[in-house]
């Protein structure tokens, strides 16, 4: 009964919080919807202008003008383009004159797909060697995998990539250069993005945890009769691991802009390609669409970088 | 009956200075029940004492060369790790300086408390909550059922030291090492902290080394008085010989230099000079460079303890 109650605290507790942090977010999405529409509106030129040429009427001009829109205030105008954005409606491409949401769609699962890869790697492979690092601090284990982190941490992503092709692809023909048209594609560029990241967060779970290790209540738990084991992966590991959880979803969106580079290169199918083709040719509701999704896809991480740390810190939940 | 008895103990530290002698050949006995207060200025090595008996001392750098520690009969330092681990909190139990960081944050009290329960299941209690409850009643933490749920940073310094007690007594050790215990809290907080221990300890009856450089809470509090300087045990004494005919030059300027209610004081006394560094101690008596009655002796042996009869034992070339 007791331990049924500690549940239903927490929950609610844990449940408010969420709440809290959900509200703070939206402020923030109307914000970035409002400087995404801006980079469009004050974007040189007439589109009226551009859309029927310099030589039209100004009878012909004012029509347009009044059927798109264009004669309300700017708010009035904002409005209007977030209510359609709302519904998934971010206008027509520039270039191929398609709905920009049926160019993107297709590549949302592809970014995914490869970001997430590089993230739960990070995840997986970072925090165990990190921590095996800091328990077995100043070994050669030690020292062998924090080489290798400072390694992949300090490599440019580009410039991996091109090497893990070199290596995997053009002389061992274990893996396919570019594309994704197997499993195995995901390899490479996976790698090239995760790598720095796992380095990354192995040297930072490797500081946290030495700290940790270091602070009274570690020492508490040794004068309790805990195990080792006990006082690593109950008492260290969770205080190690709210820093770095943080840092982590923080840099989820750092990783959707790192596949810019890393899908140029390995010609994936995926936003960070679209939008690295539309901004080479000026094409503005692609580039104002793709920037919508990955601030939406930032502030979203953020959210459930908080909402992490809030479960693992019972201190956060409080403020 | 004697509890424990540490003989002979030597421990060092290396450090990136050289070797560091911090405990050069420490005796001390405990006696069931009792409280022996461990006293002496910063760097003196109490506090390694303390944890040198759970063997908490981080090794490396820590090293124990020398000596034994007997507790109940058997010596601590034949002891493997894991027979080491079934002693920590369930015989033996330590309590720290800063009861604000001593307790893990992110869980609850009672999560803390009942893990050592579980770990060590002591005898009498029916459920593992009964006894995380029962302890904290018992360092008298109002409405414990739900102050059980708390997390450290809801309570305030008092209240984490008392679930720190309730923590390292829910075991019910024979032996409580506190270092510090109360000075990280205001004052009318260590009153009430440290009554809950005497209450705790006349009930458990269990012994007590408490470490401080509180005098006044040595007064208060202690049967027994041992006074460390550099490494050294200096004097032990029971309380009253201790406070009214202290023998060794340390003991009498440490005295000496505190205010007391009960005497006519025109001046403290200062004890000039500071501390040695412990990588180069001074040869012979560690205490002679500042002590104003130093013989020529004392620059070169290092002196032996001397029973001065009841239990009063002193280490100085004066007496001996």
């Amino acid at each position: 009964m007791a331990c049924l109650d500690t549940k239903t605290l927490k929950r609610t507790s844990v449940f408010r919080y969420i709440l809290k942090r959900l509200a703070l977010s939206i402020p923030v999405i109307l914000g970035v919807t409002l400087i995404a529409f801006l980079i469009l509106y004050l974007t040189p030129g007439d589109p009226v202008i551009n859309l029927l040429g310099a030589r039209s009427t100004l009878e012909d001009q004012a029509a347009l003008r009044e059927k798109l829109g264009l004669d309300q205030p700017v708010l009035v105008q904002y409005g209007r383009w977030l209510a359609n954005v709302v519904q998934g409606d971010f206008g027509k491409s520039i270039l191929s004159k398609q709905p920009v949401m049926n160019a993107i769609s297709s590549r949302i699962p592809f970014t995914l797909k490869l970001t997430l890869t590089a993230f739960l790697s990070s995840i997986v492979i970072g925090i165990p060697v990190g921590l095996l690092a800091a328990v077995k601090q100043n070994t050669a284990i030690d020292h062998i995998s924090m080489g290798f982190a400072m390694f992949f941490y300090s490599m440019p992503d580009f410039w991996f990539g091109l090497m893990l092709t070199l290596l995997f692809s053009l002389t061992l023909h274990w893996l396919p250069v570019s594309g994704a048209y197997e499993p195995k594609s995901l390899v490479l560029p996976a790698l090239a993005l995760g790598l720095p990241k796992i380095g990354s967060i192995a040297r930072l779970i490797r500081a946290e945890t030495l700290e940790v290790m270091r602070e009274e209540y570690t020492l508490t738990a040794r004068a309790k009769g805990l195990s080792e084991w006990v006082i690593i992966f109950k008492h260290v590991l969770r205080n190690a691991a709210i820093p770095v959880m943080v840092m982590l979803f923080l840099s989820l969106p750092w990783l959707i802009s790192g596949a810019v580079v890393i899908e140029t290169i390995f010609a994936w199918p995926g936003m960070g390609q679209l939008m690295y083709q539309a901004i080479l040719r000026k094409d503005f509701p692609v580039i104002q669409a793709l920037l919508l999704i990955i601030a939406f896809l930032t502030v979203l991480f953020n959210l459930l970088g908080d909402i992490v740390s809030g479960l693992l810190d019972p201190r956060i939940r409080v403020n | 009956m004697t509890l424990l008895e540490i003989k002979n103990l030597h421990l060092q530290f290396n450090s990136d200075e050289g070797l560091a002698l911090v405990l050069d050949g420490i005796n001390l006995k405990v006696q069931k029940g009792e409280t022996l207060g461990l006293v002496g200025e910063s760097g003196c090595g109490k506090s390694v004492t303390g944890m040198s008996i759970l063997q908490l001392v981080p090794t490396p750098p820590g090293e124990i060369t020398q000596g034994e520690i007997i507790f109940d009969g058997e010596n601590l330092l034949g002891k493997s790790t894991k027979e080491m681990r079934e002693i920590r909190g369930r015989k033996i139990a330590m309590i720290f300086q800063d009861p604000m960081v001593s307790l893990n944050p992110v869980y609850t009290i009672g999560n803390q408390i009942a893990e050592a329960i579980d770990l060590h299941q002591p005898k009498g209690i029916s459920s593992t909550w009964e006894g995380v409850v029962d302890s904290l009643a018992s360092v008298q933490i109002a409405d414990p059922a739900s102050r059980a749920h708390n997390y450290p940073h809801q309570f305030s310094g008092g209240m984490c030291q008392r679930g720190m007690i309730a923590m390292m007594l829910s075991c019910r050790p024979s032996l409580l090492i506190a270092d510090e215990p109360t000075t990280a809290l205001d004052v009318t907080v260590q009153a009430q902290v440290l009554k809950v221990m005497a209450d705790l300890q006349k009930e458990l009856g269990m012994a007590v080394i408490l470490i401080t450089h509180n005098i006044g809470v040595v007064a208060e509090t202690c049967d027994r008085v041992a006074v460390m300087y550099a490494g050294n045990i200096v004097e032990t004494a029971d309380v009253e010989t201790l406070f009214e005919n202290p023998q060794h030059p340390y003991t009498r300027g440490l005295l000496g230099s505190i205010p007391r209610a009960d005497r006519d004081m025109n001046e403290l006394t200062i004890i000039e000079g500071s501390v040695p560094n412990l990588t180069k101690p001074p040869q012979g008596c560690r205490f002679h460079p500042r002590c104003k009655e130093a013989m020529d002796i004392c620059r070169q042996t290092k002196p032996t303890d001397l029973d001065l009869g009841d239990g009063h034992i002193v280490a100085c070339h004066l007496y001996g």
